[in-house]
């Protein structure tokens, strides 16, 4: 069905169902917007095995068919190159099943944008695109489902993901991506194609992908793909990851056999091509909490989790959180690159099988050195000035514990004083 | 029984002349018959007439109801599409071609305003109505201008409009064709019927090209206030006519194209395009708007 032109808008779209859409979209829609889309079931076809026209993963034909709900892109914008912005669209409880090629996707060039989407409620189960979103603002997806998102390799090797932003702002992501099963395709009709092609099994390739998007929330339960759970940007040859922030609140189960996993969660590409900021929060990978080390040197060097190069120099800061230590650490200065930049860290310590020794530490060093305790408050109400060396550079009212000494002193702003 | 050769006859003796009845034509005879209350030769009220054409004229009062109406007031509430003399005699090979009766249901429609009803059936229509209005960009006919047309089945298992399949050229798989093209009306409404674009089964792909005969089974373009509901397709095979963007010929390659429309509504559609209701069976909530 093709719901489009330049001026189409106000249009309510309900209780539908749409199936056979051969090599075309079961819904085409596009126009000035104020559309509503809900209640629809959609399904297409895809088929494992050749028949006589020919391979399956390469063309539509009588036993593969059927694109997704396309706004935006193959019947608008190459259609009419004047195709206004697209404003005020909510698609709500909408199936998407066994569609060739994209499910749901919103398209729009970089000069006339789609504004204001809202998408709610939706369930995409076995196809090669899940949401395909490009020059989107204003974006809202809550409850969404995709399953059984497969690379079908032959149409293009972008595909194979569950959910995509490409160029867009301001985007709140809540949903659950799940690829892990396979797909063999084989040819068993040898007349058609020459040679016999050997049969090829197709993957889930990327949950989420995100590539120059700006303003970023996403909450994510990731399961089983096997090239990278979450990526931004990494494949696009684009030197601009574009200024913004990015939340990423994800749960995500490896998926470990039969295929290799190759990167879990990959941020930037380079020390010169990185996310402005980034904030991670209650992120696990198979149970774990995802932030562990505080220094975040193991970026790079665990396999599963890459995250390249996030800046940390005032005023930009990255607070970590992790739940299992206790720790709170705040960092001032650039980790990866210069190493000069120093951290502070507020860390508990649980009491023991008898509640003795519960206390919260304060501690601080420069980036390249282990932390240095300097505080320590106990559970049974004392304080504790940790014994060192004289600061150096003191300011009037500092207080230390002098090591050499044993006194507890303080700065008056000119002379050290013992109080005691 | 002797022949009585008077314009007039009166029927009844009673001093009460309403409980009397004239059977009369006129002085100046045109073929007409009239039943009427009353006395010959006095003011009478007709009860029930015959036209010249045979039409009977005559009052009646629907049950439970309080006013008598002519029939033919009565019948012309709703316009049926067998009034024009549409057959629903489509048997998947064969059948009446309905493509005049549906032109002239629908002008009718136009000039009058009032709702059109197509009962049970299955219409072949294998020429949408209307005039060619750019034969370079496409070969559709369409109508322009039209009003409110406003237009239901009998419901999607027993109403069915049936386009034509047509080879567009040699060598080429057949195509599905248009059932109606409109354009520039003030509103359109469809509902509780089925737009069959004639197939039973899937044809080999067919791609787009050139081709100013590519045709959705109903397009309705540049009309406020357009609406749907209860509507199956069924059948369709087309392509794109990658020729003319601009002319919205890519959405030809659907069954339905509604473009540069406002206020549209669309409810309760199933759209099966080509595998008609086999391969995907469900039941459609429905929904009152």
């Amino acid at each position: 069905m093709n719901i489009f032109g330049p001026t189409t808008e106000k249009i309510n779209l309900s209780n539908s169902s749409f199936t056979g859409a051969w090599s075309g979209s079961v819904l085409n829609m596009g126009g000035t917007g104020s559309f509503n889309i809900s209640n629809l079931i959609a399904k297409g076809n895809i088929s494992t095995v050749n028949d006589t026209t020919g391979d399956p993963r390469t063309s539509s034909g009588t036993t593969t068919w059927g694109k997704g709900i396309d706004l935006g892109a193959e019947h608008q914008e190459d259609a009419f190159t004047s195709h206004p912005e697209l404003k005020y669209v909510n698609i709500n409880n909408v199936i998407l099943l066994d569609m060739f090629s994209y499910s749901l996707r919103i398209i729009k060039q970089d000069s006339t944008p789609a504004k204001h989407i809202i998408i709610n409620n939706i369930c995409i189960d076995n196809s090669f695109e899940g949401i395909n979103l490009q020059n989107n603002q204003d974006v809202n997806i809550t409850n969404a489902s995709c399953t059984k998102i497969l690379q079908y390799v032959s149409i293009s090797a972008s595909n194979g993901f569950a959910y995509k932003f490409s160029k867009c702002k301001y985007v709140r992501f809540d949903g659950y991506c799940a690829g892990g099963e396979t797909t063999t395709y084989s040819y068993p009709n040898t007349t058609v194609i020459t040679p016999v092609p050997t049969p090829v099994t197709v993957y889930s390739r990327f949950g989420i992908s995100i590539d120059k998007c700006e303003n970023l929330f996403v909450k994510a339960t990731i399961k089983d793909f096997r090239q990278c759970h979450l990526i931004y940007d990494v494949d696009v040859a684009d030197d601009n990851l574009y200024d913004g922030s990015f939340e990423i609140s994800a749960i995500a189960d490896i998926y470990t056999s039969p295929v290799t996993f190759t990167d879990f969660y990959i941020f930037g590409r380079s020390a010169t091509q990185r996310l402005e900021t980034l904030q991670i929060f209650n992120s696990l990978y198979n149970n774990l909490p995802l932030i562990q080390n505080p220094l975040l040197s193991y970026f790079a060097a665990n396999s599963l989790f890459q995250a390249q190069n996030i800046p940390l120099g005032n005023p930009n800061s990255v607070l970590v959180q992790d739940e299992n230590l206790g720790k709170i650490t705040f960092y001032n200065g650039d980790v990866s690159s210069s190493q000069s930049g120093v951290r502070s860290s507020i860390e508990s310590n649980a009491a023991d099988s008898v509640g003795r020794g519960a206390y919260i530490s304060f501690k601080t060093s420069s980036i390249a050195n282990p932390l240095t305790e300097s505080f320590r408050l106990n559970s049974t109400g004392s304080v504790r000035y940790i014994p060192m060396t004289t600061p150096a550079s003191p300011s009037a009212g500092d207080v230390f514990y002098n090591s050499a000494t044993n006194k507890l002193q303080c700065y008056n702003g000119t002379i050290w004083n013992d109080l005691f | 029984m002797s022949l009585i050769k008077s314009n007039a006859v009166q029927i009844g003796q009673s001093p009460t002349a309403t409980q009397n009845f004239t059977l009369a034509v006129p002085s100046s005879p045109d073929g007409t018959i009239k039943l009427a209350r009353g006395n010959a030769g006095a003011t009478t009220q007709d009860v029930i007439s015959v036209d010249a054409s045979g039409n009977i004229n005559g009052l009646v009062k629907s049950t439970g109801s309080t006013t008598a109406r002519s029939l033919a007031n009565r019948f012309a509430d709703v316009v049926n599409v067998k009034d024009f003399g549409a057959v629903g005699d489509w048997n998947g090979t064969t059948g009446t071609d309905n493509s005049i009766a549906w032109a002239n249901f629908l002008a009718f429609l136009n000039t009058s305003g009032k709702i059109g009803f197509i009962p049970e059936g299955k219409y072949y229509i294998p020429t949408a109505p209307g005039t060619v209005v750019n034969p370079v960009t496409s070969s559709i006919p369409q109508l322009t201008n039209y009003g409110n047309i406003v237009i239901y089945g009998e419901g999607e298992k027993l109403t069915t409009l049936v386009a034509k399949k047509e080879i567009i050229s040699p060598g080429i798989n057949p195509a599905s064709r248009a059932i109606l093209k409109i354009v520039s009306c003030e509103s359109f409404s469809l509902s509780d019927i089925t737009l069959d674009g004639g197939f039973t089964s899937n044809p080999a792909t067919l791609s787009g090209w050139a081709d100013k005969d590519a045709a959705a089974l109903l397009e309705v373009r540049n009309c406020d206030n357009v609406k749907f509901n209860n509507v199956t397709t069924k059948g369709f095979y087309g392509h794109r006519d990658n020729s003319d963007n601009n002319n919205g010929n890519f959405g030809r390659s659907g069954p339905i194209l509604i473009a540069n429309c406002t206020n549209g509504i669309a409810s309760n559609l199933r759209i099966n395009t080509l595998l008609g209701e086999k391969e995907y069976s469900f039941s459609i909530v429905r929904t009152s708007q």
